[in-house]
């Protein structure tokens, strides 16, 4: 099985491009065969994931799978891929979500309707997605992160709601302006470091010891473009006024995507990179970090209380998680940033999952306003079932997913790291704790307006279909990982805290020496 | 005094190109202006050419045949279908450029 | 032994049993979803019972416990998280408590549900409120208790939305969960608190190390606070308690259950089970005034004063529960262990009986509204003399269940220094017998007032009435004060006798004279507010004569009757005193406290919309704005841009010549 250690990882990811390019050799008006083949090639990508699943060494925190080969020589720039702790449980989100994307369009094509331009993103936006997952060069990192966004402009713009357009050149936009930040960071650690490099591990290697050449300054600087390029995918407070127009705008398939995976793109880049070749940027930043989160949760839960769209407010409350997980980083501590990558897969499933139950109430109602929604548990019962449990889990409900990361995360935030300012972080502390509650408020608000109540009168008569096949096979396995993440949250722990570990006693205990 | 001459001629040419091309309105005709003006280069090229006594000029003269050639090439084409699409070669009936 | 390892499948065969019921409830049971639940709650009862006898037979198993654990997850070596089950005397007992109630109630609603909306989802929800319940009190730790906290908290809130339809009844519902979940946030701080402290969630280590002195000053009162504010909040102490009335907006069988037996109580368990802590971090063996006996005393007085003033019969019901709770609370705050979970213990069994017995009369004559009722002594028999036995039990009358774990509380406040919560404790239970006495007569005695025709219920909902009046009645006298207390000697866990041997003021007091006189007071205070209410409210002969007759209160009733003379209905001595206090009390609880939490709540609201204007004026304006500015600044240059080529070349020579020129001079 040695093929298989070195080329899984290339298999998993370009495997969806693949797919994408026979789709776009398959004429038009023969939709079946392109979707089979969409779903066929997503599916494949999943089965490898599976295979690495079941080839992983859970006892090793390092790199598996690892692959480096030359790739652009004259910059210096390789393909180097590998998995670790951190990574993986990413990798397979991204794997287990395309796959239930395309199960749920399978008979909800959105306006206009061309299956084949869809899926054909969608499977280039996989492979954009997994890429970065995998890439341990700054530069494979760039283009891969790079070639998410196209595939989503498109989506959002082509497929989404009244201001597409609008939504769309925002996103693109504001994601750009990171991305031209973040590559002259990129740059910049190249050129400073000595040898130059844009290995992510020689450069984080031994508490960034090839970057420890760069001096504090020029790290700070280094890392607030790093910083700028990922705090708005995640996005934080107050670079996220593009979420909500782009989750509103766009397609039920696009949200789920953009909530579940492509905003953690984000969150990952500060762990895998910013944290790791700068750390002591990392920690002269960490409290405006924090502070940032913490005032993302408050105000993205208090931008919820004045929604009436349900998109919309769960656009914001995107806004307000992703505050738990910046928060969890901030910490600089092993368990704040296991707290961070259980947030974002607890995020990833469960907003991913409600995005999915609003598209669906979209499609029934026509409508996405609160005000005239309603009813919905005693008109289509089973759906209002599933909305009430993810709304649950998203308002941290003990036994579900949102609850462990959200705590560690506050756990963590009453120890951060040596230096750090304890006052100040038990502080944070407190003011995301009284964000739980905010978070309650909206929820049940939320629930109470669409699930709760009487069916408005203007779908009284009407039927309305409850959960059918498609949306029982794409969230089944959606709803089982929601609890199933809860009761037993070392699903996740124990594959992130093994890599975590190691990567702390290599980084911070020779940056800021314990 | 040789040299001057062939300087001199070629100065007048390259004028007589500018002033074809700027005060002329067929495209056609500035066409033909700028053909004036590359050779008027190509005097020069030729002239220094001889002074120094070696081939470096009347090479460089070569190349400037050559694109100027293809370059009238794609000019006519292009004014053959502005012509085509538009019944007109007049340049200022043509501004979609304009910003 | 063995049967208390086994007690890890009382939540687990009610999660179970819930999932059952939900999956299957309406297809293989047609409906009928107790088929699902009712076995899983029969087995919890029985491995109850088996443990309270296992946990009789072993004093030193009684006292230790076993302990069960599974390590759940961690990071690291020195910091891992585990799931785990420690159950002693005191679990035992609280299983028994939730599992008998917890049946009762699931028999009881056969009867009260059928035909409701939402049947199979009710049973559930029920199973799965008792299988969080169960977690809480067989866990060994904080982190899961916790779990069982919020799992509670989720179904109280799909408990009292059951009908939801209604906006009140899911404004209740809400209500509810943002008020405790604000308590939580003390929870779930003081958790992190006690974490960081002690290096563990476990109950048993964190009280060893509170104890030794090891979990240091001023994080160990602050953890304690900060987990007080969380019982304030599931407990309704004061000033979280508004939610509790208005929960009674669910159907009366829930409200038993979860708003008077069990959830409710899960905050004094929680202070009970780690009592060794709060008792060193509020300093109760040496202040007479700390926060628990503190806020439990104010919340028992006031609520006791709200519920005089009510007409819906299962709001003075649940400001009794209000009350009671605060009982609860500060029989710990004064150090009384053991007479305030004997307390919880016996108030589950008869204020889950009088919540059913209203529920009985609810369905009956189709009104919460006492005023509605009246006369039901003889047309509903059984539910009649179960309800006598329970309001005799609340108003702490020899020798029922009530008596003992009251008077067990009334005594040690005045033995270990607590004198004023001793006084508080005696007006309460003079309240109290008045209260309940003034419901039993508006709702069971003189004539119908009522429309339709009301009738005895039927067997499934007098059955659990009849089994719960047994142990309303009887079973004080395990809890009997002296050496007869063998509630006590069963139910005390080690940590906690070891607390009280520490601290002198703690020890158990001599049953002695004082002990009789005391307990003589607390009665005839009960049997005066007996008297009273009859005299008000039964014989109806009062006001002119007795206040004519005694001058102090002819002028304090003058007094205060100019001022409130306006709406009463029954005026007197006591409506001259009692009623304006009540009335202020709760124009205060109604138009203060919960006005207080509404505009809370409404100015968050508000707070959201000014943030989200802000969001998308001036944050967003901002981003648009320079999306603007490009574009202006664009337009401004794309004039330069005509599209005439000539005027190109022009430019291009013009500026090729002063190339030219520049170049020229450069070279000179």
């Amino acid at each position: 099985m040695d093929w298989f250690d070195s080329w899984a990882l290339s298999l998993a990811v370009f495997i969806p491009v693949v797919g994408a390019l026979v789709i776009l050799a398959i004429p038009k008006a023969r939709e079946y065969q392109i979707k089979v083949v969409g779903l066929v090639a997503s599916i494949a990508a999943l089965i490898v994931g599976i295979g690495i699943l079941s080839r992983w060494n859970w006892d090793d925190g390092g790199y598996q799978f690892e692959v480096n080969k030359g790739w652009l020589s004259a910059i210096r720039s390789n393909y180097h891929i590998a998995l670790d702790g951190i990574s993986l449980p990413l990798f397979i989100l991204t794997l287990v979500i395309v796959v239930l994307c395309i199960i749920y369009s399978w008979n909800h094509w959105p306006e206009p309707r061309s299956p084949k331009m869809l899926l054909f993103l969608i499977l280039l936006l996989e492979t954009g997605m997994l890429g970065t997952f995998v890439s341990l060069d700054l530069i494979l990192f760039f283009v891969f992160f790079e070639v998410t966004l196209l595939p989503m402009y498109f989506i959002i713009g082509i497929w989404g709601g009244e201001q597409r357009i609008y939504a769309s050149i925002k996103f693109f936009l504001f994601t750009l302006f990171g991305s031209a930040f973040m590559l002259v960071g990129f740059l910049a650690l190249f050129f400073l470091s000595e040898p130059h490099t844009f290995d992510i591990v020689e450069l984080s290697a031994n508490g960034g010891a090839a970057a420890a050449v760069i001096s504090s300054t020029a790290g700070l600087w280094i890392f607030a473009g790093l910083f700028l390029g990922f705090a708005i995918k995640v996005p934080m407070f107050p670079l996220h006024t593009w979420l909500p127009d782009a989750h509103t705008q766009a397609p039920t398939v696009g949200s789920v995507i953009l909530a579940a995976i492509l905003l953690k793109l984000g969150t990952y880049g500060f762990v895998r990179i910013a944290l790791p070749i700068l750390p002591q940027a990392a920690h002269s930043w960490a409290p405006w970090i924090g502070l940032l989160a913490v005032i993302g949760i408050i105000y993205g839960s208090l931008c919820c209380l004045a929604q009436t769209d349900l998109k919309r407010l769960i656009a914001f409350s995107s806004v307000g998680h992703m505050g738990f997980v910046m928060l969890g980083i901030a910490t600089l501590t092993p368990v704040g940033i296991n707290a961070a990558i259980f947030g974002m897969i607890a995020h990833g499933v469960v907003t991913g999952m409600l995005f999915f139950v609003a598209g669906s109430i979209h499609e029934r109602y026509h409508t996405r306003d609160m005000s005239r929604l309603g009813g919905m548990l005693s008109s289509i019962p089973r759906m209002g079932g599933v909305f009430v449990l993810v709304a649950f889990a998203s308002l941290g409900l003990p036994a579900l997913a949102g609850f462990p990361g959200e705590f560690t995360s506050m756990l963590a935030s009453f120890e951060p790291a040596g230096g750090l300012s304890q006052s100040l972080f038990r502080g944070f502390m407190i003011a995301a704790a009284v964000g739980t509650v905010l978070t309650a408020g909206y929820m049940l608000y939320m629930l109470q307006r669409v699930a709760q109540g009487e069916v408005p009168g203007e779908y009284a008569g009407h039927h309305l279909h409850d959960i059918e096949a498609p949306e029982y096979v794409s969230w089944t396995p959606l709803i089982v990982l929601t609890v199933a993440l809860g009761i037993f949250p070392s699903l996740v722990f124990n594959v992130t805290n093994s890599s975590v570990v190691p990567m702390f006693e290599q980084i911070f205990h020779h940056a800021i020496g314990g | 005094m040789k040299l001057n001459l062939f300087l001199t001629l070629s100065a007048f040419l390259f004028c007589l190109g500018v002033y074809g091309m700027l005060a002329r309105r067929n495209a056609v005709m500035i066409l033909m202006s700028i053909e004036l003006m590359l050779n008027a280069i190509n005097i020069n090229l030729v002239a220094f050419g001889a002074l120094h006594g070696n081939l470096t000029g009347q090479i460089f003269a070569f190349f400037v045949i050559a694109v100027a050639a293809a370059e009238v090439g794609i000019g006519l084409a292009i004014v053959l279908l502005i012509y085509r699409n538009r019944a007109s070669v007049n340049v200022d009936d043509v501004d979609l450029m304009k910003g | 032994m063995q049967i208390l390892e086994l007690f890890w499948l009382l939540p687990v065969v009610n999660i179970i049993a819930c999932l059952l019921a939900f999956f299957f409830g309406k297809t293989v049971s047609r409906g009928k979803a107790q088929v699902w639940t009712l076995p899983a709650i029969a087995f919890s009862w029985v491995m109850s019972i088996l443990g309270a006898v296992a946990v009789i037979g072993d004093s030193h198993l009684a006292h230790e416990g076993i302990t069960k654990t599974y390590k759940w997850f961690e990071f690291g070596p020195d910091m891992f998280f585990q799931m785990g089950i420690h159950i002693d005397g005191f679990a035992v007992v609280m299983c028994l408590v939730v599992t008998t109630i917890s049946m009762m109630v699931q028999i009881y609603s056969i009867g009260y549900m059928r035909g409701e909306p939402r049947y199979v989802e009710f049973y559930a929800v029920l199973a799965v409120f008792t299988a969080g319940m169960l977690i809480l009190v067989t866990a060994d730790n904080l982190f899961l208790g916790i779990f069982g906290w919020e799992i509670m908290g989720l179904t109280s809130y799909l408990l009292i939305g059951h009908y939801y339809e209604k906006r009140e009844n899911s404004n209740a519902a809400i209500k509810a969960f943002i008020t405790t979940k604000t308590g939580d946030v003390g929870l779930i701080i003081g958790a992190v608190v006690v974490y960081w402290a002690t290096e563990t969630f476990n109950f048993g280590a964190v009280n060893a190390k509170a104890l030794e002195g090891e979990f240091h000053a001023p994080l160990l009162l602050v953890a304690c606070i900060a987990l007080f504010i969380g019982v304030i909040g599931k407990s309704a102490q004061f000033p979280l308690h508004t939610w509790l009335p208005d929960a009674m907006a669910g159907p009366t069988p829930v409200s038993a259950l979860i708003h008077a037996a069990t959830m409710v109580v899960a905050g004094v368990y929680l202070v009970a089970r780690m009592w060794p802590t709060f008792v060193t971090a509020m300093n109760v063996h040496i202040a007479n005034v700390n926060l628990i006996a503190l806020i439990g005393a104010i919340t028992a007085i006031i609520a006791a004063l709200l519920a005089l003033v009510q007409f819906d019969l299962k709001k003075v019901l649940a400001y009794s529960t209000v009350s009671q709770l605060g009982y609860m609370i500060f029989a710990l705050g004064i150090g009384a262990w053991g007479a305030g979970v004997f307390h919880l213990f016996t108030h589950a069994f008869f204020k889950a009986l009088l919540f059913l017995g209203a529920g009985s009369v609810i369905h009956s004559v189709h009104s919460n509204d006492m005023r509605d009722m009246g006369g039901l002594r003889r047309i509903m028999p059984r539910t009649y003399w179960t309800w006598i036995v329970g309001t005799l039990a609340l108003c702490g009358v020899f020798p029922m269940a009530g008596f003992f774990s009251k008077d067990e509380i009334l005594a040690s406040a005045y033995h270990n220094g607590y004198k004023w919560v001793w006084a508080i404790g005696l007006a309460v239970a003079f309240l109290t017998a008045f209260y309940m006495f003034r419901a039993t007569h508006l709702t069971f005695h003189k004539n119908y007032r009522g429309h339709g025709h009301p009738h005895e219920s039927e067997g499934l909902i007098t059955g659990p009435l009849i089994f719960l009046a047994i142990p309303s009645a009887i079973i004080g006298f395990i809890g009997a004060p002296g050496s007869f207390n063998l509630f006590e000697k069963w139910a005390t866990p080690a940590a906690v006798e070891e607390t009280i041997a520490k601290y002198p003021v703690l020890h158990p007091h001599p049953v002695d004279t004082t002990t009789f006189v005391l307990a003589g007071i607390s009665v005839a205070l009960a049997l005066l507010g007996v008297l009273v209410a009859t005299v008000v409210f039964y014989w109806e002969k009062t006001p002119g004569d007795i206040v004519e007759r005694v001058a102090p209160i002819r002028y304090l009733h003058r007094f205060l009757a100019n001022k409130y003379f306006l709406d009463h209905l029954y005026g007197g001595i006591v409506y001259g005193i009692r009623k304006p206090i009540a009335d202020a009390c709760y124009w205060f609880n109604q138009n203060v406290i919960d006005q207080v939490l509404n505009l809370t709540a409404a100015g968050t609201l508000e707070l959201g919309k000014g943030t989200y204007l802000f969001d998308q004026n001036v944050l967003d304006g901002f981003y648009n704005g320079s999306a603007v500015g490009t574009d202006r600044i664009g337009g401004f240059f794309r004039k330069i841009q005509t599209g005439n080529i000539q005027q190109y070349a022009a430019v291009f020579f013009a500026a090729m010549a002063l190339l030219a020129l520049a170049l020229v001079f450069a070279v000179r």
